[in-house]
């Protein structure tokens, strides 16, 4: 495993500012995306940049396998060029003068001419770039100019790509777009990354597993969907959403609704999703409706509203409102006003019932 | 009577001036355009000096070091045996000086409009500096580059009060158009002083018509730091 591991510990500090401290691992023999989650201002740009090189920590260590990449001790800065990241910034950051082949082929500084335009033809089919070889970055849309980035990142066979913010710079629409298709792209790829974004749904679409950083430090990381749904302190939780955020399964599909197997439960839900779809969804604690359980049973049966039976776990105050958290198949949470609180006279263990409208079951691909 | 001879001094001098601060003026102003340096305002101000220094001040400075015991003199005269001043070598030195900030201004103006993200994927993607600024900031910097050439050219063809102190008026080494022609006024031949202007205006004004034109807007010689 020390083989092919990326070990990052540094530190950073500024002038007028914050210190920046962040260690974590990555295995570069997988394929997997890890998430540097955080607001702005947590220093997760600042964690990245000094992984690319971009930026000098003041204390710490980056190796990646058996490199040292950086070593405050043994003085080793190794620069940029030395360190084979495939790095995209916000934006992608293309040559806006060079057409989309000489911008792939910008960083193959080996081999002769042939060989080049190999392995430029080689990346121009893997993400379907064809007929747009002559195309300057400003004639393509923003999935094109993704896939241009990525190809040229790839071209020099980096053992990582690091994304800085790469879809904050695009408008909604082209982002909800982009992210999906950038998930399947980095699969694709089959180079490790590391993304670095503030976007909630981002983190979840892109990555195997997130780290959140906030105020400087890293506060917690581990598998996605873990981090999300068990944060590790308040800090976290409040960076991360009170959300329910759970993985399901499309079982059936039809006109714009679809049924999902949500853990031990079914969920109907708005939207268009191929059957055997593993999708996420999220539902926001406001949206979920507490209610007495009672004999009716048709919490199974296809309406627009879901009915689900599940036991109070637990409940925790949150401001004007309380948490609710039920296991209802899925661990759900909700929230509730106190005045309703007691006059379910919920407590640990209480049997209720929640009931979701389908709209209010977000899918997220 | 066109003095022909000093038109071609006077393009030869202008081209030299111009092909040195290409060289010379692009690493100034990349640095300017990067530097976050305390000291870069005074290497700014140095460079902007002969904007405001009237040229016979800055000129009367070039002479003195240029003479045979002025530093730059003797160190001439060490590396070639010849002098620097009253020469053409002295003038093109001085052109170089005086024309500085009409290259270095909008060369450095472009380099700080481009995008330094460009720059680290550049990095990253395994060029060195030069190559990137090369393959990268040149490039997109050309209409500032262009316009930094143009200046400096039109600049250098129309001195006058640096050349009178440095180059004096030596046919075919130091006489320029400028001077040329307030020679022929100083003798009251205001026939050969237009027949020598006359094309100075036209192809000075061609140039930049065709410049304006090629670039396609207009061409602020001195923006502000954005």
């Amino acid at each position: 495993m020390a083989g092919t591991t990326l070990k990052v510990a540094l530190e950073r500090r500024y002038r007028r500012g914050p210190t920046i401290a962040a260690s974590f691992e990555l295995d570069l023999a997988v394929a997997r995306t890890l998430v540097l989650f955080g607001p702005s201002g947590s220093g997760k740009s600042t964690v990245l940049r000094c992984l690319v090189g971009l930026e000098r920590p003041d204390r710490g260590r980056i190796t990646a396998a058996d490199e040292v990449w950086f070593d405050v001790d043994g003085r080793v800065d190794r620069p940029p060029q030395q360190r084979g990241v495939g790095y995209l910034p916000q934006g992608f950051g293309l040559f806006p003068h060079l057409d989309v082949r000489a911008n792939i082929a910008y960083g193959i500084t080996s081999g002769g001419g042939a060989e080049r335009r190999a392995r430029v033809a080689e990346l121009v089919a893997q993400l379907r770039l064809d007929g747009l070889e002559r195309r300057r970055p400003g004639q393509l849309s923003g999935g094109q100019q993704q896939r241009v980035a990525l190809a040229r990142a790839l071209a020099r066979r980096p053992r990582l790509l690091v994304l800085d913010e790469p879809l904050s710079a695009l408008d909604a629409p082209t982002r909800e777009e982009l992210r999906g298709e950038l998930r399947q792209l980095l699969l694709a790829g089959g180079v490790p990354a590391i993304v670095v974004t503030h976007d909630r749904v981002e983190a979840l679409v892109l990555g195997d597993r997130v780290a959140v950083m906030a105020d400087g430090s890293l506060r917690q990381q581990g598998p996605t969907l873990e981090v999300f749904d068990r944060p590790a302190d308040e800090t976290v939780a409040r960076i991360v959403g009170i959300e329910t955020v759970v993985p399901a399964t499309v079982t059936w599909a039809s006109e714009g609704l679809v049924r999902l197997q949500v853990g031990a439960a079914e969920l109907v839900a708005l939207g268009n999703w191929p059957v055997g779809a593993d999708v996420l969804v999220s539902i926001r604690a406001e949206d979920v409706i507490v209610v007495q359980e009672t004999a009716d049973p048709s919490g199974a049966t296809l309406s627009a509203r879901n009915r689900i039976r599940g036991r109070v776990v637990a409940l925790e105050p949150a401001g004007p409102l309380v948490r609710v958290r039920i296991d209802c198949g899925f661990p759900l949470v909700a929230a509730v006003t106190r005045p309703a609180l007691e006059d379910l006279a919920l407590r640990p263990g209480s049997a209720v019932a929640a009931i979701l409208k389908a709209q209010a079951v977000h899918v997220i691909g | 009577m066109i003095d022909w001879e000093a038109i071609a001094l006077s393009v030869r001098l202008a081209a030299a001036t111009t092909a040195v601060l290409v060289v010379v003026g692009m690493p100034i102003a990349y640095w300017l355009a990067r530097s976050r340096r305390p000291w870069r305002p005074l290497v700014e101000a140095v460079v902007a000096l002969p904007l405001v220094l009237p040229p016979t001040v800055l000129g009367f400075y070039l002479l003195v070091a240029m003479g045979p015991d002025g530093p730059l003199g003797a160190l001439w005269i060490g590396a070639t045996g010849g002098r620097l001043a009253f020469s053409f070598e002295g003038l093109l030195l001085a052109s170089v000086i005086y024309s500085l900030p009409f290259a270095v201004q909008p060369f450095s103006v472009a380099f700080a409009a481009v995008d330094r993200s460009l720059l680290e994927v550049s990095w990253t993607l395994g060029r060195s500096g030069p190559a990137t600024f090369l393959r990268v900031v040149v490039p997109l910097s050309a209409g500032g580059i262009l316009t930094g050439m143009v200046l400096s050219f039109a600049h250098t063809l129309g001195e006058f009060g640096v050349v009178l102190m440095v180059g004096g008026n030596i046919s075919g080494e130091t006489r320029t158009v400028s001077i040329a022609i307030y020679d022929r006024v100083q003798a009251l031949d205001y026939g050969g002083a237009a027949a020598t202007a006359l094309p100075l205006l036209l192809a000075s004004f061609a140039v930049l018509a065709v410049t304006y034109a090629l670039r396609g807007l207009t061409v602020v010689p001195w923006p502000a730091r954005r």
